[in-house]
């Protein structure tokens, strides 16, 4: 059975609707409105929940797991191996009660944990496992930002002490250093103009630490230089054209690569432009 | 006959940890006549106030909460480290550790400026409020965080009944600085932990570790409502 949606995605912007700012924009936000705008509308708009995937049901967990050791070494708490792998087990029981059903088959929930917990541990025992105290940890900033309609939001997993903010990604390969700083683009960005407004001075890096889940997990920083004018200029219009794309209810298919793994292929069928423009049909 | 004018700005501010830091300038000038003296003087005025403010804006060192005591010893048998208890209750031993350190070190001044309301024998605020022996945060430096943040953090202390000490202690244990110098990214940090010690759960961090996309969206799409809805 397909959602009914009672307002169909069936805009493409041409036509004339009350233009409604949302309330902010985020980097994720952005980013998948930008990759397939009727797919945000599925996801963000309509919220026709999904059984999670299980790359993500795992991220979510080893990000959760991360989050306790890391404010465990912010505030001198128990960051042990052992209580961080219980902090990880309790996040991956919790999210499948608290998010819904995980795509999992047969056999694959308990591959899916304990390939999570090898990555957790992998980080632990990696040169990236936090030594020092943190700035800050999972930190939700918001502010406005010149030339954006709509405020910035952004949750930084980790804030180094010299106030580098780092993003952790799980991945099933090993990243290609040179076009991951690209790849993330808008988020790092993203974080870097919070940053500036928030601390007043320019973050000394902007990094990525992958976290991949091969046999032998492996645990990769990519470490890229902050933006210069033109980066912030472009990301901010990126950013822009989002909002005024989902200010202006426009939704609509973007076929590609992507539509191979999409969950909402059904609901993307059923897309339709509702009306066409009046001048349209006067001239067509 | 040439007139002598001295002139001289001080200023002093307060400072976290209970210390405060003072700075003045002084110059001699020339005057030729006494009619000069009212020009000059504003002049100077807004000189020294001016080249003062800009320097005392640096803070330097500002002690720690246990500077100058044997904290270690102390705070460690009055409350064992944090190491193996779950990460809740470690929060609130430490926070527990810094505010009981932030006491004892306030009553170890207590001798030059006794506390109006007293403390108990353990160091405790007899009162359970604000003794007048913390933090002031009514002078020093303005607030760096965001006014939102600021009236949190106010609104936390007074709710709970907080010392300001303790909180400007944690604060300090934190971040190397004062509650009052605190960045938007600090104090959101300070402001986790507090609501993880003090508050009802609504904490972003280790109560729920979990973030969700908002419905900031919907509202692009009158028509929908925010519950989510499952395809079969």
């Amino acid at each position: 059975m397909i959602a009914t949606i009672t307002d169909p995605p069936s805009g493409t912007g041409r036509i004339r609707r009350t233009s409604s700012l949302p309330q902010h924009i985020s980097p994720s936000a952005a980013k998948s409105y930008l990759g397939c705008s009727l797919k945000f509308y599925f996801e963000r708009v309509a919220c026709i929940r999904k059984n999670t995937p299980v790359a993500l049901h795992l991220g979510k967990a080893v990000h959760a797991a991360l989050q306790v050791f890391h404010i465990a070494r912010w505030r001198g708490g128990d960051d042990s191996p052992d209580a961080i792998a219980a902090a990880y087990e309790k996040s991956f029981t919790d999210l499948e009660a608290e998010e819904g059903p995980v795509n999992f088959d047969d056999e694959g929930r308990e591959k899916a944990r304990l390939d999570g917990l090898r990555v957790v541990a992998a980080y632990l025992d990696s040169p990236e496992a936090m030594k020092e105290k943190p700035r800050a940890v999972e930190v939700l900033l918001k502010e406005h930002i010149p030339g954006l309609s709509v405020p910035l939001t952004g949750a930084m997993d980790l804030v180094e002490g010299n106030f580098t903010p780092v993003d952790f990604k799980s991945a099933a390969t090993k990243p290609d250093p040179s076009n991951a700083a690209f790849d993330h683009e808008i988020q790092l960005v993203s974080y870097q103009l919070l940053m500036e407004i928030a601390t007043g001075q320019v973050p000394p890096s902007l990094d990525l630490v992958f976290l991949v889940k091969t046999k032998t997990p492996q645990i990769i920083r990519v470490t890229s230089p902050p933006a210069d004018l033109h980066r912030k200029r472009r990301v901010i219009a990126l950013l822009e054209t989002a909002v005024q794309g989902i200010a202006a209810h426009r939704y609509h298919p973007q076929p590609g690569m992507q539509c191979s793994w999409c969950q909402y292929k059904n609901e993307c069928m059923a897309w339709l432009p509702a009306q066409t423009q009046p001048e349209r049909r006067a001239t067509g | 006959m040439a007139i002598k004018m001295i002139s001289n700005y001080s200023k002093k501010l307060g400072l976290p940890g209970f210390s405060s830091h003072q700075f003045s300038v002084s110059v001699e000038t020339e005057l030729v006549t006494t009619a000069d003296i009212p020009a000059e003087t504003e002049r100077l005025y807004r000189l020294l106030q001016t080249n003062v403010d800009q320097q005392i804006e640096t803070v330097g060192f500002v002690p720690p909460y246990d500077y100058g005591m044997e904290p270690a010893a102390e705070a460690g048998a009055a409350n064992p480290a944090p190491n193996g208890s779950a990460s809740g209750s470690a929060s609130a031993s430490a926070l527990a550790a810094v505010i009981a350190a932030a006491i004892a070190s306030a009553n170890n001044q207590g001798n030059a400026n006794p506390a109006p309301n007293g403390n108990d024998a353990n160091g405790n605020d007899a009162s359970g409020g604000n003794n007048g022996n913390g933090a002031n945060w009514q002078r020093g430096p303005a607030w760096k965080c965001s006014d939102k943040q600021r009236d949190l953090i106010l609104k936390l202390v007074e709710e709970h009944q907080l010392d300001k000490a303790g909180v400007e202690s944690l604060a300090i244990e934190r971040f190397g600085k004062g509650v009052r110098l605190l960045n938007k990214i600090e104090a959101s940090g300070l402001i986790d932990e507090l609501l993880d010690t003090h508050g009802n759960g609504n904490s972003n961090s280790q109560g729920s570790t979990r973030r969700r996309n908002g419905s900031a969206y919907n509202g692009a799409n009158g028509a929908n409502g925010a519950n989510g809805r499952r395809a079969a």
